[in-house]
């Protein structure tokens, strides 16, 4: 598992779900938090998926009795959560300010 | 004047008529604009991921409020389907390059090792080890039969294991080539 690539949707989604560590936040939930479009959400999710940051599972509910499809639910690892609060403070210089380049 | 009031609320009206009637036709259409775009980005995906996709985007699309965004979002899921498609085959083709060179590296080094361990081999098939043991230890340089002994041991090692330790090789040469190119 190689370490995700980090750009800044990356770090937001980092931080929604981290903010959110004890609850499950589905796809809409991370775009509508975060104003992230769903063309950089749904590899940015899978690339964190696959490097073993986040895991998902589907909503428990039959499609069928409720009426709508399943949900797909994401939450942060402790491995997700111990390298995205280090991924913060390479980034974030001690002044606070964020050091890109 | 009074003509050009009365066409002027007769067009605001029609005007007004023809918008409801187009909002409503365009509220009909989403769900089935909405799904097209979904089966189409769905089609560009890898076969493996497909199904998962599908209802992971088709309730991603339902929570959506607004009917425009729905559009918008679906939309944008075909950029997701092209990044997600491009990542896997990279991911692939790596692999594919990896599995070629190891190949390449194993085949290579076994075949030039393999006349030496046709001729040991023969060695061994004529005295047997214990035979060709004591053939190193009546020389008198110690650890020159020490060396011949540990030589022999290495040459006397498998095809599997010549072509085993080329293929980590050739693992450690593909990753120091790509530590190099980043």
């Amino acid at each position: 598992m190689s370490k995700p690539r980090m750009t800044a949707p990356t770090l937001r989604v980092l931080n929604i779900l981290l903010a959110e560590r004890r609850e499950e936040l589905s796809g809409a939930d991370i775009a509508r938090r975060g104003y992230i479009a769903s063309g950089t959400l749904y590899p940015i999710l899978l690339r964190l998926e696959e490097a073993g940051w986040l895991v998902s599972r589907w909503e428990a509910i039959d499609p069928k009795e409720a009426g709508r499809p399943r949900r797909r639910l994401y939450r942060i690892t402790g491995v997700g959560a111990a390298n995205a609060a280090s991924v913060t403070n390479e980034i974030v210089a001690p002044s606070g300010a964020t050091v890109w380049a | 004047m009074m003509l050009t009031a009365i066409g002027t609320f007769l067009v605001m009206l029609l005007v007004g008529a023809t918008a409801n009637q187009a909002a409503q036709e365009f509220r009909g259409w989403t769900p089935w604009i909405t799904k097209k775009l979904i089966e189409r980005a769905v089609a560009r995906l890898p076969e493996n991921m497909k199904e998962r996709l599908r209802e992971e985007w088709t309730s991603f699309i339902d929570d959506t409020p607004g009917q425009i965004v729905q559009i918008v979002r679906a939309v944008g899921l075909s950029r997701a389907a092209a990044t997600i498609t491009t990542e896997c085959t990279s991911a692939h083709s790596a692999s594919r390059l990896q599995r070629l060179v190891s190949l390449l590296f194993g085949w290579v080094g076994g075949l030039t090792l393999l006349p030496l361990l046709l001729i040991q081999r023969s060695r061994l098939l004529r005295w047997g080890p214990w035979q060709w043991c004591r053939v190193m230890e009546t020389q008198n340089d110690a650890v020159e039969a020490l060396l011949k002994n540990l030589i022999s041991g290495a040459v006397v090692l498998s095809w599997a294991q010549w072509q085993a330790t080329f293929k980590v090789a050739s693992v450690l040469v593909i990753q120091l080539f790509r530590q190099r190119r980043r």
